[in-house]
C-alpha cells in the first residue's frame, strides 16, 4: 500500500501534536510522542503517513460495522417507512422516482421505464430541485414533454413535516421550467402518507399510479388491480377526472359527502395476499393531500379533496407501458 | 507584528519604560517564545518549566537590547539571546544531569561563550521570508482566537476531498464580496449562517461543518498583507 507523504509548514506544537498547514492550505495534526523534538514555527516539516496500519485497523472496523448493520437492519425493517427519507415519484413519460434524504440531496434516482432510465441518466444531479429541473429540460429536448399535451405528475411520500421541502417549492419550481420553455402542460403535485406508499408498494405500482387507482376505485370506475394493467398513467387520470367531472354534472354537493361517507368507510389498505389481486386503497381525502397549481379553467370545476389540476387534456398516444412502471422494490 | 511601524512604536514605547507595551509584546510573541524554548530544549516545554522562565526573560532583555539599525531581525535577535542563556541555564545544571543541547557535549565541549553565539547564529539562521511566515502565523493565530479558534482544531474542520475544498474557497469568497457580511463577522465573532445561506444557496450543515476553516479562510483573505499565507489558500 502506498503511503502518503505529507508536507507542511509547523504552525504550532502542542504536547500531542505538531500542525502543520499544507501547501493545499489544509490543516493537519501530526501524533508526536512528548520525547520527540519540537519543530520551530515556520519549519517545513515532513510526515510518511502509513496506510497499511490504518487499513488494518479499518479492517476490523469494516467487520464490526458490518454486524452492526446486520442487527441495526434487522431491527429497524418493520419500522423502515419511518426513515427520514422522501420518495419523489415524477410521471411525465419518462417516469422516475426519486429517493432523497432531509436535506434534499438525491440518494438513488430509478427509472421505472426505459424513457425515465434514459433522462435519469442524462440529468442526474445531486441536489433535488435542481435534478428536477434538469429532468423537464431533458424531458423537453427529447421530446418526451411538449406543448399543450403532456402533464407532470409528482407525489412526495411519506407526507412532508420538514421545513426544507416544500410541495408548493417542487411546484414552482416545474412552473417555472414550463414558462422557461413556454409550455403549458398541467402539473399535478401530491403528498402520499406512508399507508399509500406501503399500498403501492405492495400492489407492485409507482406511487403515482397507484394514487390514481386509488381515485378510481373510490369512484367506482374499476373494481381491482387487473383492470388498470396495461394502462397509462395519464389515462388513467383522465378517466377519473372525466368521471369527478360528470358526477359534477349531476349532483355536486351530495355527491361529494357520498364520497366522503365512502372514504371514511374504506379500510385503511387491506391487502390478500395471494386469494386475489384486490387492494382496496387508503381514504385519500385523509392521506393524500393534493395542491393545485398552473392553468385556470376547468382546475376549479374538479372534485375537491382529490388531485385538483389544470387540465389540458393528455393524449393517448403518449401512452406508456405500465408494466415497465412497477417497482421493482 | 506583521505591522513593521507598529512594532517598532510598541519596542519604542517599551524602552521609554511603558509596561503596557511591553506587555503587548510579550503576549504577542508568548507562541514563539515557548516553542522556541522547547525547540531549543528538544523537548516539549510547559509554561510551568524553568527553561520557559528563562525564555521569557531572555526575550524581555531582547525587548530592551534590540537595535534595528543592526541589520538583524527582532525574531532572530530574541531567539540568539534565548538560545545562549539556554545553553548558559544547561551548564550551570549539567552536573544535575539535565538533558543538555546538542552542541555542548562531550565531544566539543566548546566553553567560548562568544564562538557558541556565533555557531549558535550560524546554525539558526533563517530568511527573511521564513520570519515573516512566522510573524504571519502568529497574527493569524491571535486573530483566530478572537473566535475561539486554535490551530489543532482545524484538521477537524478542514474538507477532505479536494472538491469541498475548492467549494469553501468560493464559499469564503463569495462571503468576502459583502462588506455586510465581513461586518458581521468582525463585530460579532461570528458567521452570518442564515444570510449567507439564504444569499448564497449554500447548504447551513455545509457550512456549519467546516466554519472555523472558513472563518480561517475567510480570515487570510481579509489580510492580504500576509502574502505567505495567501500562497496556501491560492485558488487553484
Amino acid at each position: 500500500m502506498k503511503n502518503n507523504i505529507i508536507n507542511g509548514t509547523v504552525i504550532k506544537v502542542t504536547k500531542e501534536y505538531v500542525v502543520l498547514m499544507t501547501d493545499d492550505g489544509m490543516f493537519k495534526n501530526i501524533q508526536r510522542s512528548s520525547s520527540d523534538p519540537v519543530p520551530i514555527l515556520g519549519q517545513q516539516f515532513y510526515y510518511t503517513e502509513r496506510r497499511q496500519n490504518k487499513l488494518k485497523w479499518q479492517k476490523y472496523v469494516t467487520v464490526a460495522a458490518v454486524f452492526l448493520l446486520l442487527i441495526f437492519s434487522a431491527t429497524m425493517m418493520p419500522f423502515k417507512h419511518e426513515d427520514p427519507v422522501y420518495i419523489v415519484a415524477i410521471d411525465i413519460n419518462p417516469s422516475i422516482e426519486i429517493f432523497v434524504d432531509d436535506n434534499l440531496q438525491v440518494i438513488k434516482a430509478k427509472g421505472l421505464n426505459d424513457e425515465g432510465k434514459e433522462i435519469i441518466d442524462l440529468a442526474y444531479q445531486d441536489n433535488l430541485l435542481s435534478f428536477i429541473e434538469e429532468i423537464i429540460n431533458q424531458s423537453v429536448e427529447k421530446g418526451f414533454l411538449h406543448e399543450y399535451n403532456q402533464a407532470v405528475i409528482t407525489t412526495v411520500a411519506p407526507e412532508i413535516e420538514s421545513d426544507e421541502l416544500t410541495l408548493k417549492e417542487i411546484e414552482e419550481l416545474i412552473n417555472r421550467s414550463f414558462e422557461n420553455k413556454a409550455l403549458k402542460a398541467k402539473v399535478v403535485t401530491a403528498t402520499a402518507s406512508n399507508n399509500v406508499y406501503e399500498a403501492a408498494k405492495d400492489a407492485n405500482l409507482s406511487i403515482n399510479h397507484y394514487r390514481v387507482y386509488a381515485n378510481l376505485k373510490r369512484q367506482g370506475i374499476v373494481q381491482d388491480l387487473d383492470e388498470i394493467i396495461g394502462k397509462n398513467i395519464f389515462e388513467l387520470e383522465r378517466a377519473s377526472n372525466n368521471e369527478s367531472r360528470s358526477q359534477q354534472g349531476t349532483s355536486q354537493k351530495p355527491n361529494e359527502k357520498e364520497n366522503k361517507q365512502q372514504s371514511d368507510r374504506t379500510p385503511p389498505i387491506v391487502s390478500e395476499e395471494g386469494k386475489q389481486n384486490t387492494i382496496t386503497p387508503p381514504s385519500l381525502e385523509d392521506e393524500v393531500t393534493n395542491v393545485e397549481k398552473s392553468v385556470p379553467d376547468r382546475a376549479k370545476e374538479k372534485k375537491p379533496g382529490l388531485v385538483k389540476e389544470m387540465n389540458q387534456g393528455l393524449p393517448s398516444s403518449t401512452i406508456n407501458d405500465n408494466n415497465s412502471m412497477r417497482r421493482d422494490r | 507584528m506583521a505591522d513593521k511601524s507598529i512594532f517598532q512604536q510598541f519596542i519604542i514605547q517599551a524602552k521609554n519604560g511603558s509596561e503596557i507595551a511591553r506587555e503587548n509584546i510579550i503576549s504577542y510573541y508568548k507562541p514563539y517564545i515557548i516553542n522556541t524554548v522547547g525547540h531549543l530544549s528538544k523537548r516539549y516545554i510547559t509554561w510551568s518549566d524553568e527553561e520557559a522562565s528563562i525564555g521569557l526573560i531572555a526575550f524581555n532583555r531582547a525587548i530592551d537590547s534590540y537595535d534595528d539599525q543592526g541589520g538583524r531581525s527582532f525574531l532572530n535577535y530574541a531567539y540568539l539571546l534565548i538560545k545562549r542563556d539556554l545553553i548558559d541555564y544547561y551548564r550551570r545544571e549539567k552536573p544535575r544531569q539535565h538533558i543538555s543541547m546538542n552542541y555542548s557535549t562531550e565531544k566539543n565541549d566548546i566553553t567560548n561563550n562568544q564562538m557558541e553565539v556565533k555557531n549558535s547564529f550560524e546554525s539558526f539562521h533563517q530568511t527573511q521570508e521564513t520570519q515573516d511566515l512566522v510573524e504571519e502565523i502568529l497574527e493569524l493565530d491571535r486573530n483566530l482566537n478572537l473566535f475561539g479558534i486554535s490551530f489543532e482544531e482545524l484538521e477537524y474542520y478542514s474538507p477532505k476531498h479536494k472538491d469541498t475544498r475548492k467549494t469553501l474557497f468560493l464559499m469564503a469568497n463569495r462571503f468576502i464580496e459583502s462588506q455586510e457580511f465581513i461586518e458581521t463577522l468582525l463585530t460579532k465573532k461570528r458567521l452570518p449562517l442564515k444570510s449567507f445561506a439564504k444569499k448564497t444557496g449554500y447548504r447551513i450543515k455545509t457550512i456549519e461543518r467546516h466554519r472555523k476553516y472558513l472563518i480561517t479562510l475567510i480570515i487570510v483573505k481579509l489580510n492580504p498583507k500576509w502574502i505567505h499565507l495567501s500562497q496556501y489558500i491560492k485558488d487553484s
